[in-house]
């Protein structure tokens, strides 16, 4: 057997440990709902009157996927 | 590319099975303190195949990406130490115990060690997401799209679907090196940049921020920049410390492999020339990635929000100027600041909130109708 097996073990555990725990996190982020954030200014608020707003929906958006079914049946199954 | 998530489910079951067997057999081995570690390889093993199989019924682009990182990073670091440990050559006290092993275990190590890199090779090069098209009328005039010439309908940058091993070797900038061959390019020809690295998703971050707190002159700027991009600092940091001593370890190695050919001209014991040239070999890739990888993307976002930065300090001012001057005539003093700004953007904009007047209109109506149906019952 090739030396140093148990420092080999230790550290692919240590990996386990920080996936686990990344996952994790990341997965309380989730859980927390969002409101659409491109309009930050309330509706009463005189949100007319300011030009800066000039982020809209859209800019959030990477793109829509072009076949996304076939994709997706492509990688999984 | 087709089963391939099948296949990976396979690959992880047969390194589980071929872990488990081996725990099975060093329970039975006495005398040898190996249990422990065939234990933790085996929880590792197990905590690959769980995500493995998690991955398999994923089909969003961000559950899937997760998960391709993941198993991708994990898959590396486990290729990469038993790949190390195969070539590191053992000392004698070692070789002499190694001796009295099965040999049926080794075979199963060596088996595990290459389960592993297949698993690497075929999850890196999964793509995290399909291709995406981006309508250009969203962020282009008409004349700019009239003067396109690149009609492809997959017309966003790839990284947000680039696999790994595209991601980390820039395999996505192929499309803008192949415009090269066209006879003229303009800016519509360019892939559209994905949501994160667009303007006004910066000036969006930055304005959200300044809005929360106002900015106060000095070093607030500063800072303010950097708890904004306060994720790819960190990230840039990381990098530079752990690429900051390869800088040395190449040279290191390099003297080593010297005193290695020096030391033993027969070539009788190959083992640690073989680990100096491939430190040296890592070590070098490690050094060239690292000056790219990440950098160019964060001194972009701290760019961006640094120009938005100015654009919502002065238009604070400009507005509260503006506001005496035209405070009747709300449109034109928009079109007016945009001018001023010298931001055709802005300018060539539809008028914000478009949503609230829709609202607004339909929240009349329907107190019309009640206003209506009131003075009917009491008619």
């Amino acid at each position: 057997m090739p030396p140093y097996q148990l420092l080999l073990a230790e550290a692919l555990v240590g990996a386990t440990i920080i996936s686990s725990f990344a996952l994790f996190l990341a997965r309380s982020q989730q859980q927390k709902i969002y409101l659409p954030t491109f309009q930050d200014a309330s509706l009463a608020d005189d949100v007319d009157q300011d030009p800066f707003n000039v982020t809209k929906p859209e800019d959030f958006i990477d793109g829509e996927p072009i076949d996304e079914d076939a994709f997706w049946a492509k990688v999984s199954v | 590319m087709r089963n391939r998530k099948l296949l990976l489910a396979f690959l992880s079951a047969t390194i589980l099975a071929f872990e488990g067997i081996s725990l099975g057999w060093s329970a039975y081995a006495d005398g040898e303190n190996t249990l422990v570690e065939h234990a933790l390889r085996t929880t590792f093993a197990l905590y690959i195949s769980t995500l493995v199989v998690r991955s398999i019924g994923q089909c969003t682009i961000h559950r899937h990406s997760e998960s391709v990182i993941h198993i991708t990073t994990l898959t590396f670091f486990s290729s990469v130490l038993h790949f190390v440990t195969a070539i590191l050559p053992s000392s004698d006290f070692i070789s002499a115990h190694s001796i009295q092993e099965l040999p049926q275990l080794l075979a199963l190590w060596y088996a595990v060690t290459v389960a592993y890199i297949l698993t690497f090779a075929i999850i890196a090069t999964t793509p995290r997401g399909p291709p995406l098209h981006y309508s250009p009328s969203f962020i282009y005039s008409q004349k700019t799209i009239d003067d396109t010439t690149n009609k492809a309908y997959e017309n966003v940058c790839g990284i947000p679907g680039a696999s790994v091993v595209d991601y980390l070797w820039f395999r996505y900038v192929t499309r803008v090196v192949q415009l090269g061959s066209s006879d003229s390019v303009e800016i519509g020809d360019l892939p559209i940049l994905p949501a994160t690295m667009r303007a006004t998703y910066q000036f969006f971050r930055m304005r959200m921020n300044l809005r929360a707190k106002p900015l106060k002159p000095g070093w607030d700027l500063a800072w303010r920049l950097l708890s904004i991009n306060k994720l790819g600092f960190l990230i840039e940091s990381l990098l530079a410390a752990s690429a900051a001593p390869m800088w040395f370890a190449s040279p290191f190695f390099v003297r080593k492999l010297i005193a290695y050919l020096e030391g033993d001209p027969d070539r009788l014991d190959r083992g640690w020339g073989w680990v100096y040239a491939l430190a040296q070999f890592a070590s070098l890739v490690i050094v060239s990635q690292r000056e790219f990888l990440f950098s160019a993307m964060l001194s972009t976002s701290i760019l961006m929000c640094h120009k938005s930065t100015i654009k919502c300090g002065s238009s604070r001012q400009l507005l509260s100027k503006l506001a005496c001057v035209h405070s009747s005539t709300p449109c034109s003093s928009r079109r007016h600041l945009c001018e001023r700004m010298s931001c055709p953007r802005l300018v060539s904009r539809r008028p914000r909130g478009k949503i609230t007047k829709i609202l607004t209109e339909k929240a009349r109506r329907r107190m019309g109708k009640r206003m209506n149906s009131r003075a009917k019952r009491r008619l």
